[in-house]
Protein backbone atom coordinates (compact mmCIF):
# COMPACT_ATOMS: atom_id res chain seq x y z
CA UNK A 1 0.00 0.00 0.00
CA UNK A 2 2.93 2.22 0.84
CA UNK A 3 4.26 1.75 -2.74
CA UNK A 4 1.13 2.43 -4.33
CA UNK A 5 0.73 5.38 -2.25
CA UNK A 6 4.33 6.39 -2.88
CA UNK A 7 3.47 6.26 -6.68
CA UNK A 8 0.68 8.48 -6.59
CA UNK A 9 2.69 11.32 -4.52
CA UNK A 10 5.78 11.22 -7.15
CA UNK A 11 3.29 11.53 -9.67
CA UNK A 12 1.62 14.67 -7.88
CA UNK A 13 4.29 16.23 -5.77
CA UNK A 14 6.38 18.33 -8.57
CA UNK A 15 2.97 18.72 -10.21
CA UNK A 16 2.51 22.84 -10.06
CA UNK A 17 -1.36 22.31 -10.58
CA UNK A 18 -1.10 20.16 -7.36
CA UNK A 19 0.49 22.55 -4.79
CA UNK A 20 -1.17 25.51 -6.37
CA UNK A 21 -4.54 23.79 -5.46
CA UNK A 22 -3.97 22.29 -1.86
CA UNK A 23 -1.98 24.82 -1.06
CA UNK A 24 -5.43 27.23 -1.51
CA UNK A 25 -7.68 24.60 -0.53
CA UNK A 26 -6.13 23.95 2.70
CA UNK A 27 -5.59 27.74 3.67
CA UNK A 28 -9.29 28.35 2.54
CA UNK A 29 -10.52 26.08 5.04
CA UNK A 30 -8.39 27.74 7.38
CA UNK A 31 -9.90 30.85 6.87
CA UNK A 32 -13.12 30.39 6.22
CA UNK A 33 -13.43 27.98 9.35
CA UNK A 34 -11.80 30.08 11.90
CA UNK A 35 -13.18 33.38 11.04
CA UNK A 36 -16.38 32.53 11.81
CA UNK A 37 -16.84 35.29 14.89
CA UNK A 38 -15.45 38.06 12.43
CA UNK A 39 -18.12 37.23 10.09
CA UNK A 40 -21.04 37.19 13.24
CA UNK A 41 -19.17 40.81 13.92
CA UNK A 42 -19.60 41.70 10.32
CA UNK A 43 -23.02 40.70 10.56
CA UNK A 44 -23.88 42.59 13.38
CA UNK A 45 -22.57 46.09 12.52
CA UNK A 46 -24.47 45.41 9.16
CA UNK A 47 -27.57 45.37 11.29
CA UNK A 48 -28.32 41.66 10.79
CA UNK A 49 -29.73 40.10 14.04
CA UNK A 50 -31.90 36.49 14.58
CA UNK A 51 -34.58 36.74 16.09
CA UNK A 52 -34.19 39.61 18.22
CA UNK A 53 -30.39 37.94 19.34
CA UNK A 54 -26.98 39.37 18.70
CA UNK A 55 -25.56 37.57 15.96
CA UNK A 56 -22.18 37.68 18.31
CA UNK A 57 -23.74 35.44 20.83
CA UNK A 58 -24.55 32.50 18.86
CA UNK A 59 -22.52 29.47 19.86
CA UNK A 60 -20.95 28.50 17.03
CA UNK A 61 -18.01 27.43 18.40
CA UNK A 62 -19.34 26.22 21.76
CA UNK A 63 -17.73 22.56 22.53
CA UNK A 64 -19.50 20.34 21.20
CA UNK A 65 -21.81 22.01 18.66
CA UNK A 66 -18.55 23.55 17.59
CA UNK A 67 -17.69 20.14 15.28
CA UNK A 68 -20.95 20.41 13.53
CA UNK A 69 -20.75 23.66 12.59
CA UNK A 70 -17.05 24.02 11.97
CA UNK A 71 -17.92 20.46 9.64
CA UNK A 72 -20.51 21.56 8.03
CA UNK A 73 -18.85 24.91 6.25
CA UNK A 74 -15.46 22.80 5.73
CA UNK A 75 -17.58 20.20 3.46
CA UNK A 76 -19.21 22.93 0.97
CA UNK A 77 -15.33 23.74 0.15
CA UNK A 78 -14.41 19.85 -0.88
CA UNK A 79 -14.60 20.89 -4.82
CA UNK A 80 -11.33 22.48 -4.82
CA UNK A 81 -10.22 18.57 -3.88
CA UNK A 82 -12.34 17.65 -6.40
CA UNK A 83 -10.67 19.16 -9.28
CA UNK A 84 -7.86 17.94 -8.20
CA UNK A 85 -9.23 14.93 -8.36
CA UNK A 86 -10.19 14.79 -11.63
CA UNK A 87 -7.01 16.43 -13.25
CA UNK A 88 -5.04 13.55 -11.32
CA UNK A 89 -6.87 10.80 -13.05
CA UNK A 90 -8.32 12.07 -16.83
CA UNK A 91 -4.62 13.33 -17.17
CA UNK A 92 -4.13 10.16 -16.99
CA UNK A 93 -5.80 9.35 -20.27
CA UNK A 94 -4.63 12.31 -21.87
CA UNK A 95 -1.44 11.55 -21.66
CA UNK A 96 -1.94 7.82 -21.42
CA UNK A 97 0.53 7.34 -18.89
CA UNK A 98 -2.06 4.83 -17.06
CA UNK A 99 -1.57 2.63 -19.95
CA UNK A 100 2.08 2.54 -19.49
CA UNK A 101 1.56 2.15 -16.30
CA UNK A 102 0.04 -0.94 -16.66
CA UNK A 103 2.29 -1.54 -19.45
CA UNK A 104 5.38 -1.67 -17.14
CA UNK A 105 3.48 -4.06 -14.53
CA UNK A 106 0.89 -2.25 -12.23
CA UNK A 107 -2.39 -4.36 -12.15
CA UNK A 108 -5.71 -2.23 -12.50
CA UNK A 109 -6.40 -3.43 -8.77
CA UNK A 110 -3.03 -1.81 -7.94
CA UNK A 111 -3.84 1.73 -10.05
CA UNK A 112 -7.19 1.86 -8.28
CA UNK A 113 -5.69 1.61 -4.83
CA UNK A 114 -3.16 4.16 -5.67
CA UNK A 115 -5.52 6.67 -6.53
CA UNK A 116 -7.50 5.57 -3.77
CA UNK A 117 -4.93 5.89 -1.16
CA UNK A 118 -4.17 9.45 -2.26
CA UNK A 119 -8.63 10.09 -1.80
CA UNK A 120 -7.63 8.55 1.48
CA UNK A 121 -4.70 10.65 2.58
CA UNK A 122 -6.58 13.84 1.54
CA UNK A 123 -9.33 12.89 3.17
CA UNK A 124 -7.16 12.46 6.31
CA UNK A 125 -5.22 15.42 6.42
CA UNK A 126 -8.53 17.32 5.86
CA UNK A 127 -10.28 15.91 8.90
CA UNK A 128 -6.84 16.83 10.73
CA UNK A 129 -6.73 20.12 9.72
CA UNK A 130 -10.12 20.48 10.52
CA UNK A 131 -9.77 19.22 13.98
CA UNK A 132 -6.66 20.77 14.86
CA UNK A 133 -8.72 24.23 13.94
CA UNK A 134 -11.78 23.60 15.77
CA UNK A 135 -9.78 22.45 18.85
CA UNK A 136 -7.52 25.72 18.31
CA UNK A 137 -11.08 27.76 17.58
CA UNK A 138 -12.58 26.29 20.55
CA UNK A 139 -10.33 27.18 22.71
CA UNK A 140 -10.47 30.55 22.40
CA UNK A 141 -14.26 31.00 22.04
CA UNK A 142 -15.75 28.05 23.98
CA UNK A 143 -17.02 28.97 27.17
CA UNK A 144 -16.86 25.07 28.32
CA UNK A 145 -13.87 23.19 28.17
CA UNK A 146 -14.62 19.94 29.62
CA UNK A 147 -12.91 16.68 27.79
CA UNK A 148 -16.33 15.75 27.92
CA UNK A 149 -17.71 18.81 25.82
CA UNK A 150 -14.71 18.75 23.66
CA UNK A 151 -14.63 15.66 22.27
CA UNK A 152 -18.71 15.37 23.01
CA UNK A 153 -19.82 15.59 19.26
CA UNK A 154 -16.79 14.42 17.90
CA UNK A 155 -18.47 12.17 15.40
CA UNK A 156 -18.79 14.93 13.14
CA UNK A 157 -15.03 14.46 12.24
CA UNK A 158 -15.81 10.96 11.53
CA UNK A 159 -18.53 12.31 9.38
CA UNK A 160 -16.83 14.59 7.37
CA UNK A 161 -14.17 12.43 6.64
CA UNK A 162 -16.69 10.08 5.10
CA UNK A 163 -18.45 13.06 3.22
CA UNK A 164 -15.11 13.90 1.85
CA UNK A 165 -13.63 10.36 0.95
CA UNK A 166 -16.98 9.35 -0.82
CA UNK A 167 -17.21 12.51 -2.75
CA UNK A 168 -13.66 12.36 -4.03
CA UNK A 169 -14.83 8.79 -4.78
CA UNK A 170 -17.96 9.38 -6.84
CA UNK A 171 -15.57 12.16 -8.54
CA UNK A 172 -13.02 9.57 -9.54
CA UNK A 173 -15.63 7.62 -10.79
CA UNK A 174 -16.88 10.25 -13.21
CA UNK A 175 -13.31 10.69 -14.28
CA UNK A 176 -12.73 7.54 -15.38
CA UNK A 177 -16.05 6.57 -16.91
CA UNK A 178 -15.99 10.25 -18.84
CA UNK A 179 -12.20 10.72 -19.14
CA UNK A 180 -12.17 14.09 -20.39
CA UNK A 181 -10.85 16.87 -18.20
CA UNK A 182 -13.66 19.80 -19.16
CA UNK A 183 -16.34 17.20 -19.58
CA UNK A 184 -16.13 15.47 -15.93
CA UNK A 185 -15.93 18.93 -14.42
CA UNK A 186 -18.95 20.29 -16.27
CA UNK A 187 -21.52 17.40 -15.79
CA UNK A 188 -20.22 17.28 -12.04
CA UNK A 189 -21.25 20.78 -11.74
CA UNK A 190 -24.65 20.24 -13.25
CA UNK A 191 -25.14 17.18 -11.79
CA UNK A 192 -24.68 18.63 -8.02
CA UNK A 193 -26.40 21.88 -8.88
CA UNK A 194 -28.54 21.00 -11.20
CA UNK A 195 -29.75 17.66 -11.95
CA UNK A 196 -30.01 15.94 -8.51
CA UNK A 197 -31.30 18.80 -7.06
CA UNK A 198 -34.27 18.93 -10.17
CA UNK A 199 -34.74 15.19 -9.52
CA UNK A 200 -35.05 14.76 -5.86
CA UNK A 201 -37.50 17.91 -5.42
CA UNK A 202 -39.32 16.35 -8.52
CA UNK A 203 -39.48 12.88 -6.50
CA UNK A 204 -40.43 14.34 -3.39
CA UNK A 205 -42.46 17.34 -4.16
CA UNK A 206 -44.62 16.84 -7.63
CA UNK A 207 -47.75 16.07 -7.09
CA UNK A 208 -47.90 13.32 -10.16
CA UNK A 209 -44.99 11.08 -8.42
CA UNK A 210 -46.33 8.58 -6.56
CA UNK A 211 -45.06 9.38 -2.59
CA UNK A 212 -43.30 6.07 -2.62
CA UNK A 213 -40.42 7.63 -4.96
CA UNK A 214 -39.88 10.32 -2.52
CA UNK A 215 -38.18 7.35 -0.34
CA UNK A 216 -35.55 6.87 -3.26
CA UNK A 217 -34.32 10.46 -2.83
CA UNK A 218 -31.75 10.02 0.01
CA UNK A 219 -30.02 7.15 -2.49
CA UNK A 220 -28.66 9.96 -4.95
CA UNK A 221 -25.51 10.42 -4.50
CA UNK A 222 -24.99 13.80 -3.71
CA UNK A 223 -27.61 13.24 -1.48
CA UNK A 224 -26.24 10.81 0.38
CA UNK A 225 -23.11 12.44 0.77
CA UNK A 226 -24.29 15.54 1.89
CA UNK A 227 -26.61 13.95 4.48
CA UNK A 228 -23.76 12.60 6.19
CA UNK A 229 -23.56 16.18 7.82
CA UNK A 230 -26.93 17.58 8.82
CA UNK A 231 -26.99 21.52 8.37
CA UNK A 232 -26.47 22.94 11.51
CA UNK A 233 -27.52 26.73 11.30
CA UNK A 234 -31.81 26.01 10.48
CA UNK A 235 -31.62 25.90 14.42
CA UNK A 236 -30.87 29.74 14.75
CA UNK A 237 -33.77 30.55 12.85
CA UNK A 238 -35.98 28.31 15.33
CA UNK A 239 -36.53 25.24 12.53
CA UNK A 240 -36.07 21.88 13.11
CA UNK A 241 -33.07 20.16 12.45
CA UNK A 242 -31.21 16.48 12.31
CA UNK A 243 -28.84 16.92 15.36
CA UNK A 244 -26.85 13.60 15.00
CA UNK A 245 -24.77 11.46 12.83
CA UNK A 246 -27.85 9.15 11.46
CA UNK A 247 -26.31 5.85 11.32
CA UNK A 248 -28.73 4.98 8.22
CA UNK A 249 -27.26 7.77 6.70
CA UNK A 250 -23.53 6.49 7.19
CA UNK A 251 -24.45 2.92 5.45
CA UNK A 252 -25.94 4.37 2.70
CA UNK A 253 -23.28 6.55 1.84
CA UNK A 254 -20.88 3.91 3.23
CA UNK A 255 -22.62 1.37 0.80
CA UNK A 256 -22.83 3.72 -2.17
CA UNK A 257 -19.24 4.55 -1.72
CA UNK A 258 -18.10 0.98 -1.78
CA UNK A 259 -20.98 0.33 -4.92
CA UNK A 260 -19.01 2.89 -6.83
CA UNK A 261 -15.46 1.56 -6.25
CA UNK A 262 -16.88 -1.59 -7.73
CA UNK A 263 -17.67 0.04 -10.07
CA UNK A 264 -14.64 1.84 -11.12
CA UNK A 265 -12.99 -1.88 -10.97
CA UNK A 266 -15.30 -3.06 -13.60
CA UNK A 267 -15.13 -0.51 -15.71
CA UNK A 268 -11.47 -0.99 -16.12
CA UNK A 269 -11.58 -4.71 -16.38
CA UNK A 270 -14.10 -4.38 -19.06
CA UNK A 271 -12.97 -1.74 -21.03
CA UNK A 272 -11.44 -2.91 -24.70
CA UNK A 273 -8.37 -1.40 -24.22
CA UNK A 274 -7.17 1.48 -21.40
CA UNK B 1 16.44 -21.78 -27.46
CA UNK B 2 14.83 -20.13 -24.86
CA UNK B 3 11.09 -18.93 -25.76
CA UNK B 4 10.63 -15.32 -25.05
CA UNK B 5 6.93 -14.74 -26.48
CA UNK B 6 4.74 -17.10 -27.82
CA UNK B 7 1.60 -15.67 -29.52
CA UNK B 8 -1.20 -18.86 -30.06
CA UNK B 9 -3.80 -17.88 -32.61
CA UNK B 10 -4.41 -14.66 -31.32
CA UNK B 11 -7.85 -12.34 -32.46
CA UNK B 12 -9.07 -9.37 -32.31
CA UNK B 13 -12.34 -7.95 -33.52
CA UNK B 14 -13.26 -4.00 -32.89
CA UNK B 15 -16.74 -4.24 -33.33
CA UNK B 16 -16.68 -5.52 -37.14
CA UNK B 17 -13.09 -4.51 -37.51
CA UNK B 18 -10.75 -7.74 -37.49
CA UNK B 19 -7.53 -6.13 -36.05
CA UNK B 20 -5.86 -9.54 -35.36
CA UNK B 21 -6.66 -12.91 -36.91
CA UNK B 22 -5.34 -15.94 -36.36
CA UNK B 23 -2.06 -14.61 -35.51
CA UNK B 24 0.68 -17.20 -34.16
CA UNK B 25 4.18 -15.93 -33.73
CA UNK B 26 7.31 -17.63 -31.35
CA UNK B 27 9.97 -14.96 -30.54
CA UNK B 28 13.43 -16.49 -29.27
CA UNK B 29 15.49 -15.09 -26.93
CA UNK B 30 18.44 -12.90 -28.20
CA UNK B 31 16.79 -12.00 -31.15
CA UNK B 32 15.71 -8.84 -33.36
CA UNK B 33 12.00 -9.51 -33.77
CA UNK B 34 10.70 -7.07 -36.40
CA UNK B 35 6.66 -7.20 -36.79
CA UNK B 36 6.07 -5.47 -40.33
CA UNK B 37 3.38 -4.20 -41.87
CA UNK B 38 1.50 -1.37 -43.29
CA UNK B 39 0.01 1.12 -41.04
CA UNK B 40 -3.47 -0.78 -39.44
CA UNK B 41 -2.29 -4.14 -40.24
CA UNK B 42 -2.23 -4.94 -36.92
CA UNK B 43 0.75 -4.50 -35.15
CA UNK B 44 -0.05 -1.60 -32.45
CA UNK B 45 -2.91 -3.82 -31.10
CA UNK B 46 -0.94 -7.13 -31.23
CA UNK B 47 1.35 -5.32 -28.84
CA UNK B 48 -1.23 -4.12 -27.47
CA UNK B 49 -3.08 -7.24 -26.48
CA UNK B 50 0.36 -8.95 -25.25
CA UNK B 51 1.12 -6.19 -22.61
CA UNK B 52 -2.28 -6.21 -21.69
CA UNK B 53 -3.39 -3.22 -22.00
CA UNK B 54 -6.24 -4.04 -25.34
CA UNK B 55 -8.67 -7.00 -24.58
CA UNK B 56 -8.30 -9.75 -27.19
CA UNK B 57 -11.25 -11.72 -28.98
CA UNK B 58 -9.79 -15.21 -28.83
CA UNK B 59 -6.06 -16.95 -28.86
CA UNK B 60 -3.43 -17.29 -26.16
CA UNK B 61 -0.10 -16.06 -25.74
CA UNK B 62 2.76 -16.47 -22.94
CA UNK B 63 6.08 -14.63 -22.04
CA UNK B 64 8.64 -16.32 -20.47
CA UNK B 65 6.85 -19.73 -20.77
CA UNK B 66 4.74 -18.60 -17.71
CA UNK B 67 1.28 -17.42 -17.90
CA UNK B 68 1.56 -13.64 -18.30
CA UNK B 69 0.57 -11.55 -15.70
CA UNK B 70 1.58 -8.38 -13.82
CA UNK B 71 5.29 -9.79 -12.62
CA UNK B 72 5.96 -11.13 -16.51
CA UNK B 73 5.35 -7.17 -17.50
CA UNK B 74 7.95 -5.83 -14.81
CA UNK B 75 10.35 -7.77 -16.72
CA UNK B 76 9.50 -6.25 -19.43
CA UNK B 77 10.51 -2.87 -21.10
CA UNK B 78 7.88 -1.86 -23.51
CA UNK B 79 6.34 1.23 -25.56
CA UNK B 80 3.25 1.31 -27.15
CA UNK B 81 2.86 4.01 -29.38
CA UNK B 82 5.26 6.74 -28.94
CA UNK B 83 6.46 8.28 -25.19
CA UNK B 84 3.98 8.12 -23.02
CA UNK B 85 5.21 10.43 -19.30
CA UNK B 86 4.07 13.24 -17.11
CA UNK B 87 4.62 16.22 -19.03
CA UNK B 88 5.04 18.83 -16.01
CA UNK B 89 7.93 16.09 -14.36
CA UNK B 90 11.02 16.29 -14.79
CA UNK B 91 12.90 12.67 -17.44
CA UNK B 92 14.18 11.84 -13.61
CA UNK B 93 10.74 11.93 -11.81
CA UNK B 94 9.14 10.43 -14.55
CA UNK B 95 11.60 7.88 -14.18
CA UNK B 96 11.04 7.10 -10.82
CA UNK B 97 7.45 6.41 -11.51
CA UNK B 98 8.43 3.59 -13.70
CA UNK B 99 10.74 2.39 -10.81
CA UNK B 100 8.69 2.25 -8.26
CA UNK B 101 5.70 0.13 -10.53
CA UNK B 102 8.64 -2.11 -11.14
CA UNK B 103 10.29 -2.06 -7.89
CA UNK B 104 13.95 -1.03 -9.50
CA UNK B 105 15.97 0.91 -7.21
CA UNK B 106 16.80 4.46 -8.11
CA UNK B 107 19.96 4.09 -8.48
CA UNK B 108 18.85 2.23 -11.99
CA UNK B 109 17.96 5.98 -13.37
CA UNK B 110 21.01 7.84 -13.77
CA UNK B 111 22.57 4.19 -15.40
CA UNK B 112 19.66 4.34 -17.79
CA UNK B 113 20.04 7.56 -18.75
CA UNK B 114 22.91 7.62 -19.63
CA UNK B 115 23.03 4.80 -21.98
CA UNK B 116 20.58 6.96 -23.70
CA UNK B 117 22.28 10.18 -23.61
CA UNK B 118 19.87 11.92 -21.62
CA UNK B 119 22.15 12.47 -18.40
CA UNK B 120 22.83 16.32 -18.38
CA UNK B 121 19.31 16.64 -18.90
CA UNK B 122 17.55 14.58 -15.60
CA UNK B 123 16.29 17.84 -13.97
CA UNK B 124 14.34 18.93 -17.55
CA UNK B 125 10.61 18.58 -17.63
CA UNK B 126 9.41 16.23 -20.40
CA UNK B 127 7.41 18.58 -22.48
CA UNK B 128 10.18 20.23 -22.72
CA UNK B 129 12.38 17.70 -24.47
CA UNK B 130 12.38 16.95 -28.50
CA UNK B 131 11.04 14.46 -29.68
CA UNK B 132 13.96 12.07 -30.56
CA UNK B 133 14.34 13.25 -26.92
CA UNK B 134 11.38 11.82 -25.46
CA UNK B 135 11.81 8.97 -27.31
CA UNK B 136 15.47 8.13 -26.21
CA UNK B 137 13.67 8.85 -22.88
CA UNK B 138 11.07 6.15 -23.31
CA UNK B 139 13.98 3.77 -24.34
CA UNK B 140 15.60 4.73 -20.79
CA UNK B 141 12.20 3.80 -19.37
CA UNK B 142 12.01 0.39 -20.94
CA UNK B 143 15.98 0.01 -19.87
CA UNK B 144 15.07 0.30 -16.06
CA UNK B 145 14.63 -3.14 -15.09
CA UNK B 146 17.55 -4.23 -17.12
CA UNK B 147 14.96 -6.20 -19.16
CA UNK B 148 15.43 -9.48 -21.11
CA UNK B 149 12.94 -7.96 -23.48
CA UNK B 150 12.23 -4.31 -25.02
CA UNK B 151 9.09 -4.33 -26.63
CA UNK B 152 9.21 -0.75 -29.25
CA UNK B 153 6.29 0.07 -31.36
CA UNK B 154 7.61 2.38 -34.08
CA UNK B 155 10.14 3.87 -32.70
CA UNK B 156 11.30 6.32 -35.10
CA UNK B 157 7.88 7.67 -35.98
CA UNK B 158 7.99 11.35 -36.59
CA UNK B 159 11.79 11.55 -36.04
CA UNK B 160 14.23 13.50 -37.87
CA UNK B 161 17.00 12.16 -39.50
CA UNK B 162 19.19 12.03 -36.61
CA UNK B 163 17.12 11.49 -34.16
CA UNK B 164 16.00 8.50 -36.69
CA UNK B 165 19.96 7.26 -36.77
CA UNK B 166 20.21 7.62 -33.02
CA UNK B 167 17.28 5.32 -32.01
CA UNK B 168 18.52 2.76 -34.93
CA UNK B 169 21.49 2.83 -33.04
CA UNK B 170 20.58 2.45 -29.78
CA UNK B 171 18.69 -0.66 -30.85
CA UNK B 172 21.54 -2.36 -32.42
CA UNK B 173 23.82 -1.34 -29.20
CA UNK B 174 21.29 -2.64 -26.93
CA UNK B 175 20.69 -5.90 -29.24
CA UNK B 176 24.54 -6.32 -29.15
CA UNK B 177 24.14 -6.86 -24.95
CA UNK B 178 22.30 -9.49 -25.68
CA UNK B 179 19.04 -8.32 -25.59
CA UNK B 180 15.51 -9.53 -27.25
CA UNK B 181 13.76 -6.91 -28.68
CA UNK B 182 10.40 -6.89 -30.34
CA UNK B 183 9.95 -4.18 -32.90
CA UNK B 184 7.27 -3.54 -34.69
CA UNK B 185 7.51 -0.86 -37.68
CA UNK B 186 6.21 -0.07 -41.09
CA UNK B 187 9.19 0.42 -42.46
CA UNK B 188 11.14 -2.35 -44.11
CA UNK B 189 14.31 -0.63 -44.19
CA UNK B 190 14.37 -0.77 -40.55
CA UNK B 191 13.39 -4.03 -39.94
CA UNK B 192 15.77 -5.19 -42.34
CA UNK B 193 18.52 -2.74 -40.79
CA UNK B 194 18.29 -3.84 -36.72
CA UNK B 195 16.60 -7.15 -36.64
CA UNK B 196 17.43 -10.48 -37.31
CA UNK B 197 13.87 -12.14 -37.92
CA UNK B 198 10.16 -10.99 -38.39
CA UNK B 199 7.12 -11.69 -39.52
CA UNK B 200 5.03 -9.73 -42.03
CA UNK B 201 1.18 -8.91 -40.92
CA UNK B 202 -1.44 -8.14 -43.36
CA UNK B 203 -4.85 -7.29 -42.18
CA UNK B 204 -4.45 -8.47 -38.56
CA UNK B 205 -2.65 -11.76 -40.88
CA UNK B 206 1.02 -13.14 -40.27
CA UNK B 207 1.50 -13.94 -43.85
CA UNK B 208 5.29 -14.14 -43.36
CA UNK B 209 8.05 -15.07 -40.87
CA UNK B 210 11.50 -15.85 -41.44
CA UNK B 211 14.96 -14.74 -40.98
CA UNK B 212 16.18 -11.69 -42.66
CA UNK B 213 19.19 -13.04 -43.26
CA UNK B 214 17.35 -15.56 -44.85
CA UNK B 215 14.85 -13.65 -46.64
CA UNK B 216 17.44 -11.47 -48.19
CA UNK B 217 19.66 -14.49 -49.63
CA UNK B 218 16.62 -16.36 -50.59
CA UNK B 219 16.46 -14.02 -53.35
CA UNK B 220 20.01 -13.49 -54.50
CA UNK B 221 20.35 -12.27 -57.65
CA UNK B 222 23.68 -12.03 -59.72
CA UNK B 223 24.75 -9.84 -62.21
CA UNK B 224 27.01 -11.42 -65.14
CA UNK B 225 29.08 -10.41 -68.20
CA UNK B 226 31.15 -12.75 -70.07
CA UNK B 227 32.75 -12.11 -73.59
CA UNK B 228 31.38 -15.62 -74.51
CA UNK B 229 27.74 -15.00 -73.78
CA UNK B 230 26.63 -18.26 -75.82
CA UNK B 231 28.73 -20.62 -73.28
CA UNK B 232 27.58 -18.35 -70.83
CA UNK B 233 24.18 -19.48 -71.29
CA UNK B 234 24.89 -22.98 -72.59
CA UNK B 235 26.62 -23.34 -68.40
CA UNK B 236 23.96 -21.65 -66.95
CA UNK B 237 21.42 -23.92 -68.35
CA UNK B 238 23.24 -26.92 -67.44
CA UNK B 239 23.98 -25.72 -63.71
CA UNK B 240 22.08 -27.31 -60.98
CA UNK B 241 21.88 -24.71 -58.76
CA UNK B 242 20.48 -21.80 -60.90
CA UNK B 243 17.07 -21.74 -60.70
CA UNK B 244 16.62 -19.27 -63.79
CA UNK B 245 18.22 -16.44 -65.60
CA UNK B 246 17.27 -13.21 -67.72
CA UNK B 247 19.22 -11.39 -70.36
CA UNK B 248 18.86 -8.08 -70.24
CA UNK B 249 21.61 -6.36 -72.82
CA UNK B 250 24.85 -7.58 -72.65
CA UNK B 251 24.39 -8.67 -68.45
CA UNK B 252 22.52 -11.81 -67.55
CA UNK B 253 21.01 -12.25 -64.03
CA UNK B 254 20.87 -15.30 -62.53
CA UNK B 255 18.84 -16.54 -59.63
CA UNK B 256 19.90 -18.86 -57.62
CA UNK B 257 19.26 -21.23 -54.64
CA UNK B 258 19.21 -19.73 -51.74
CA UNK B 259 22.46 -21.16 -50.24
CA UNK B 260 24.33 -20.49 -53.40
CA UNK B 261 26.34 -17.16 -53.43
CA UNK B 262 28.23 -15.34 -56.23
CA UNK B 263 31.47 -17.40 -55.15
CA UNK B 264 29.79 -20.48 -55.91
CA UNK B 265 28.61 -19.09 -59.42
CA UNK B 266 32.15 -18.01 -59.79
CA UNK B 267 33.67 -21.46 -58.95
CA UNK B 268 31.47 -23.25 -60.96
CA UNK B 269 32.47 -21.39 -64.36
CA UNK B 270 36.08 -21.61 -63.33
CA UNK B 271 35.63 -24.88 -63.42
CA UNK B 272 34.74 -25.18 -67.06
CA UNK B 273 36.09 -23.25 -68.08
CA UNK B 274 34.77 -19.97 -68.67
CA UNK B 275 36.29 -16.39 -68.05
CA UNK B 276 33.86 -13.42 -67.29
CA UNK B 277 34.49 -10.11 -67.42
CA UNK B 278 31.63 -8.90 -64.80
CA UNK B 279 30.03 -10.65 -61.55
CA UNK B 280 27.70 -8.53 -58.92
CA UNK B 281 25.55 -10.06 -56.46
CA UNK B 282 22.12 -7.23 -56.60
CA UNK B 283 20.07 -7.94 -53.61
CA UNK B 284 16.65 -7.93 -53.95
CA UNK B 285 15.84 -5.15 -51.76
CA UNK B 286 13.36 -6.69 -48.59
CA UNK B 287 11.05 -3.73 -49.72
CA UNK B 288 10.09 -5.31 -53.24
CA UNK B 289 9.59 -9.02 -51.62
CA UNK B 290 7.67 -6.95 -48.75
CA UNK B 291 5.47 -5.89 -51.57
CA UNK B 292 5.73 -8.95 -53.06
CA UNK B 293 4.24 -10.96 -49.87
CA UNK B 294 1.48 -8.54 -49.48
CA UNK B 295 0.05 -8.22 -53.28
CA UNK B 296 0.03 -12.27 -52.53
CA UNK B 297 -1.63 -12.37 -49.82
CA UNK B 298 -4.65 -9.88 -50.39
N1 LIG C 1 -9.50 1.29 -30.25
C1 LIG C 1 -9.85 0.90 -31.49
N2 LIG C 1 -11.14 0.88 -31.86
C2 LIG C 1 -11.51 0.47 -33.08
N3 LIG C 1 -10.67 0.08 -34.04
C3 LIG C 1 -9.36 0.07 -33.75
C4 LIG C 1 -8.88 0.49 -32.47
N4 LIG C 1 -7.53 0.38 -32.47
C5 LIG C 1 -7.19 -0.08 -33.70
N5 LIG C 1 -8.28 -0.26 -34.47
C6 LIG C 1 -8.30 -0.78 -35.85
O1 LIG C 1 -7.60 -2.00 -35.87
C7 LIG C 1 -6.80 -2.12 -37.02
C8 LIG C 1 -5.36 -2.34 -36.65
O2 LIG C 1 -4.82 -1.18 -36.06
P1 LIG C 1 -3.38 -1.11 -35.40
O3 LIG C 1 -3.19 -2.30 -34.55
O4 LIG C 1 -3.24 0.22 -34.77
O5 LIG C 1 -2.44 -1.22 -36.67
P2 LIG C 1 -0.91 -0.82 -36.85
O6 LIG C 1 -0.31 -0.63 -35.50
O7 LIG C 1 -0.34 -1.98 -37.59
O8 LIG C 1 -0.89 0.42 -37.66
C9 LIG C 1 -7.03 -0.85 -37.82
O9 LIG C 1 -8.02 -1.11 -38.79
C10 LIG C 1 -7.54 0.12 -36.80
O10 LIG C 1 -8.38 1.06 -37.39
MG1 LIG D 1 0.69 1.09 -34.80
Amino acid sequence: MIRLFNIEWIKLRKYKAFQILTALYFLIVVVVTSSGMFFLEYLKSKGAEFHGIDPTILPIYQFPYLWQHIVFVAARLKILLAFLIIMSITNEFTYKTMRQNIIDGLSRTEYVFSKLSMIFVLSLVNTLLVFIIGLVTGLIYSDNTSIEAIFGNIQYLGAFFMNVFAFLVFTMFLSILIRRTGVVIIFLGMYSVIIEPILTLILSNAPFVPPFYAKLVPFFPREAITNLIPNPFPQYILQQMQDHVAFSDVTIAGGEMLIFIGLIFLMLKRRQTV
Amino acid sequence: MERILEINSLYKNYGKIKAVQDLSLTVNAGSVFGLLGPNGSGKTTTLGIILDVVQKTGGTYSWFGEKPGNESRKKIGAILEGPSFYPYLSAEENLKVTAQIKNVSYERIDEVLKTVNLLDRKKDRFQSFSLGMKQRLAIASALLPDPYVLVLDEPTNGLDPQGIADVRSLIVKISGEGKTIILASHLLDEVQKVCTDFAVLNKGKNVYTGSVEEALSNKEIVEVKAHDKDNLIKLLKSCSFVTGFSENHQTVLVHMDHQKNAFDLNQYFVANGLVISHLATNKKNLEEQFLEILSQSS
